[in-house]
């Protein structure tokens, strides 16, 4: 089964134009890693996909169903949550507030429990009654997959969630994420970090100037040395 | 149509204006006084296209503004025993400082907090108004004595008619003159995109406060122009609700020209007189105009007529004209491989920029820490690292945009640091944007005029008028910038608006913005980003050949990296901050560490 198909998926700001012609798929329960350079058009492709951004051109389905035209908040009601690049929380809302608020979005499914969660991240338990604009970025971090897992999503979208952390982050991001797709969870992870990259994604897209580069396993592209082909342009 | 007769069609406002006078000479005294009123609204129109429509500025102040033009004209008549004409200089005065006053505050404004701004300044103007009874006779308000100009008193309402027109004509010639001339650009463009208009010598700030005092000292004149036929003033009819259906007229006309101002001032004004037989609904007919303008036409009534005007031009005799057409893409000639280009070794060369240990603290974020690097007379050096590593601070110290927490920075061997950014220019410092930043509501030969840098408002003001009188001295000033348009291969585009042009072409277009003034260094900011690996291609040999043929040095921040390794001789890498490297793209790309930095931990995939 196929959880997410792009097709010839076109992004633009005014007449930038930030991603053009991109296809790829992923399989449920499947970890594609999503890599570039800075400014390669990766979160303008996380975005539209997820509903938060204009599509140009080019087709979404998610499951089988053509979500193109679908609005955000119909988008993640579906099963296709995001974690977007720096967190994005509500930061008057305590913790708890925060989870709850996001379980109305599982429509036509059981949210997570909270408990679930705060299993997950036991400090996010410890914190529940904290506004979440208080809390540290790598619990932030935190909260933002938390908010994300609650909606019992099919499909997880990950845009760099070790952005701004702490280098020692990487460890604990990887143990986090590996026990999330023990729950056969389908990830989209965009990630700078090699390290995290390649620890999770079974697969990986690049992309450079908007354009996928290449693709193909994990294994080959670390054999290959494509990243750094595409990031620096040798062969 | 000839530059000459571009800068004469100036003149056509203030010679409608005539024309309305001529048409009320035959009328009934009752449609001459509604012919002066409409003219009085159609200078608040004109003075309103200068400030919400070209420094998108809103306004809700001008009820007040008309108040005190016409308060300070009839007291200097009851109380200074002034001739007429000379109490018009005063509300002139008034109103210049009341345009003061509010860009005070307001030039830091923008939107509703500049409403409210507006609407403080116009509550305490009337509020004032009618709580100095001893001055202005309170709320019961005051007579205003007949105008009288060289002897003649002027009673009846043809008088009225002719003084009123004729003053207003004038003050429209004006303010017409100003619009269309360089100080008119220069305000569209501060209002259109602040940075990239400082980063040009555009002092935004001043502009802005220009805006407000043109602006307010022309509807001041209106309300002085008014105050003798209304006979009565009081402040009440200087009201908020007076202020907000002033604020219609531009928005109902169209923003963007005098004759905006024009058709929403004499229109809204005329409208209650055609509505008189339906007077009960008179309100909901406005409300619906207001609406259905802003809904579907967005640019006024001028926008309506230019569209019939149009279809009309489309059926009789072809489009009307091929100049404004939107671009087309570009299509001249490029050598097809670049010049072969004298490198000049950095060891040898005279340094143009030279950075030394600045640092940038934002919060606890070490953002530039003690980075230094050089770029000679003529080199092209990148800056590259990856999200984070500082390109952007450290660019933006050098640029003039942010303030550096310490070390040093000489350009051409003067210290650059305390040069406000709209100074480096003069210096010869230029710049492009990672989201291109051109003047979009500008053509693009106006765009790289004023890339040129001479943009002070006074001068900017005394352009305007020269322009108009005389035509020739911005003829320099074309030539310039037709000569910059003709390098970046735009010259086919520049009567082109800029904001029409595709992206490769707006890129192009900030090359032109940026060598117009012959400088010594361009910052380029992500040059590619957004654009086709053709168009990118294009933009790399456009940047050779200006930097072989006029000598301009370069210093590029860019996320592209093959792209930079083609385009640089040198490179810094940068890192947490710190540059960590430096040499040919070559040889750095290759170092370890450069790559530990934009692939984490651990060594690439």
């Amino acid at each position: 089964m196929i959880a997410l198909r792009v097709t010839g998926l076109m992004v633009t700001y005014g007449p930038v134009v930030a991603v053009r012609d991109l296809d790829l798929t992923i399989e449920a329960g499947e970890a594609l890693a999503l890599l570039g350079p800075n400014g390669a058009g990766k979160t303008s492709a996380v975005e539209a996909v997820a509903g938060l951004l204009p599509k140009r051109r080019g087709k979404v389905e998610f499951l089988g169903e053509d979500i193109s035209a679908l609005s955000a908040s119909a988008i993640v009601r579906r099963g296709l949550a995001l974690v977007p690049q720096w967190r994005e929380l509500f930061r008057n809302f305590t913790v708890e507030e925060t989870l709850l608020a996001a379980t109305t979005a599982a429509v036509g499914r059981e949210p997570i429990p909270l408990d679930s969660i705060y299993d997950l991240f036991p400090v996010l338990q410890e914190r529940r009654l904290q506004v979440a604009g208080s809390l540290s970025g790598g619990e932030q971090q935190m909260l933002a997959i938390g908010r994300a897992l609650v909606t019992n999503p099919k499909l997880l979208l990950l845009d760099e969630p070790s952005a701004g952390l702490a280098s020692g982050i990487a460890r604990t991001l990887i143990q986090t994420i590996t026990r999330i797709r023990q729950s056969n969870v389908a990830i989209l992870l965009v990630e700078q970090n090699m390290e995290i990259a390649r620890a999770i994604g079974e697969r990986c897209c690049m992309l450079a100037a908007g354009r996928l580069a290449w693709q193909g396993s994990m294994q080959e592209a670390t054999e290959r040395n494509e990243a750094v082909r595409v990031y620096f342009g040798e062969h | 149509m000839s530059d000459r007769r571009l800068d004469l069609a100036a003149t056509g406002p203030a010679l409608f204006i005539i024309l309305c006078i001529a048409a009320g000479l035959g009328v009934d005294s009752y449609s001459q006084y509604v012919i002066a009123l409409a003219i009085v609204a159609i200078l608040v129109g004109a003075a309103l296209v200068v400030l919400v429509g070209l420094a998108r500025c809103i306004t809700l102040a001008s009820g007040s503004i008309m108040a005190l033009g016409a308060y300070a004209s009839t007291l200097a008549v009851l109380d200074l025993g002034a001739p007429y004409l000379v109490s018009l200089l005063l509300a002139l005065f008034a109103g210049a400082a009341a345009g003061w006053l509010i860009a005070l505050p307001g030039t830091r404004f923008r939107g509703h907090n500049l409403a409210m701004v507006t609407l403080v300044f116009q509550s305490v103007c009337i509020i004032l108004i009618r709580q100095s009874t001893w001055l202005t006779g309170g709320a019961e308000g005051i007579r205003v004595p007949s105008a009288t100009v060289f002897g003649w008193t002027i009673v009846s309402d043809l008088g009225f008619l002719v003084l009123i027109g004729v003053l207003a004509a004038a003050m429209t010639l004006i303010l017409t003159i100003l619009l269309r001339g360089p100080f008119g650009k220069c305000l569209q463009a501060a209002a259109n995109n602040e940075i990239a208009a400082e980063a040009f010598g555009v002092n935004v700030r001043g502009y802005l406060t220009a805006a407000f005092i043109v602006s307010s000292i022309a509807i001041a004149f209106a309300g002085a122009l008014a105050a003798p036929r209304i006979r009565i003033l009081d402040p009440d009819s200087f009201g908020i609700l007076e202020s907000i259906f002033l604020l219609a007229y531009p928005i109902v006309g169209g923003m963007q020209s005098v004759w905006g101002g024009l058709l929403g001032g004499g229109g809204l004004r005329i409208l209650p007189e055609l509505l008189r037989p339906v007077a009960d609904y008179q309100e909901l007919f406005y409300a619906t105009l207001v609406i259905v303008i802003v809904m579907f036409f967005p640019g006024g009534l001028t926008e309506l007529l230019r569209r019939g005007a149009a279809l009309i031009g489309r059926s009789g005799r072809g489009r009307l004209s091929k100049a404004i057409a939107p671009g087309t893409p570009w299509s001249g000639t490029i050598p097809a491989v670049a010049l072969p280009i004298p490198a000049p070794t950095p060891e040898r060369a005279e340094k143009l920029l030279l950075v030394e240990a600045v640092d940038k603290h934002f919060d606890a974020l070490h953002a530039v820490d003690a980075a230094s690097l050089a770029v000679p007379v003529g080199a092209i050096h990148g800056l590259i690292g990856p999200n984070g590593a500082g390109k952007t601070s450290l660019f933006n110290i050098i640029s003039g945009f942010l303030a550096a927490d310490g070390g040093r920075i000489e350009f051409a061997g003067e210290p650059l640091l305390d040069l406000r950014a709209r100074d480096r220019i003069r210096l010869g410092i230029t710049r492009t944007f990672q989201n291109v930043a051109v003047f979009g509501q500008l053509s693009c030969l106006d765009n790289v005029i004023i890339g040129r840098g001479c943009n002070g408002v006074v001068e900017a003001m005394g352009a305007s008028f020269d322009r108009f009188i005389a035509g020739a001295p911005t003829l320099q000033a074309r030539r310039e910038a037709l000569a910059a348009l003709d390098s970046a291969g735009l010259a086919d585009q520049a009567q082109s608006l800029a904001g029409a042009l595709s992206l490769g072409d707006q890129r192009r277009l900030e090359l032109a913005r940026a060598i117009v003034s012959s400088p010594k260094l361009i910052l380029l900011d992500e040059p590619v980003s957004g654009v086709s690996e053709a168009e990118a291609e294009e933009l790399r040999q456009l940047l050779l050949r200006i930097n072989a043929e006029r000598t301009i040095a370069m210093l590029v921040v860019e996320h592209n990296i093959p792209f930079v390794a083609r385009l640089c001789r040198t490179l810094s890498v940068m890192g947490a901050g710190r540059v960590v490297a430096e040499g040919k793209p070559a040889e750095v790309i290759a170092l370890p560490t450069v790559r530990q930095l934009y692939f984490g931990e651990e060594g690439p995939a």
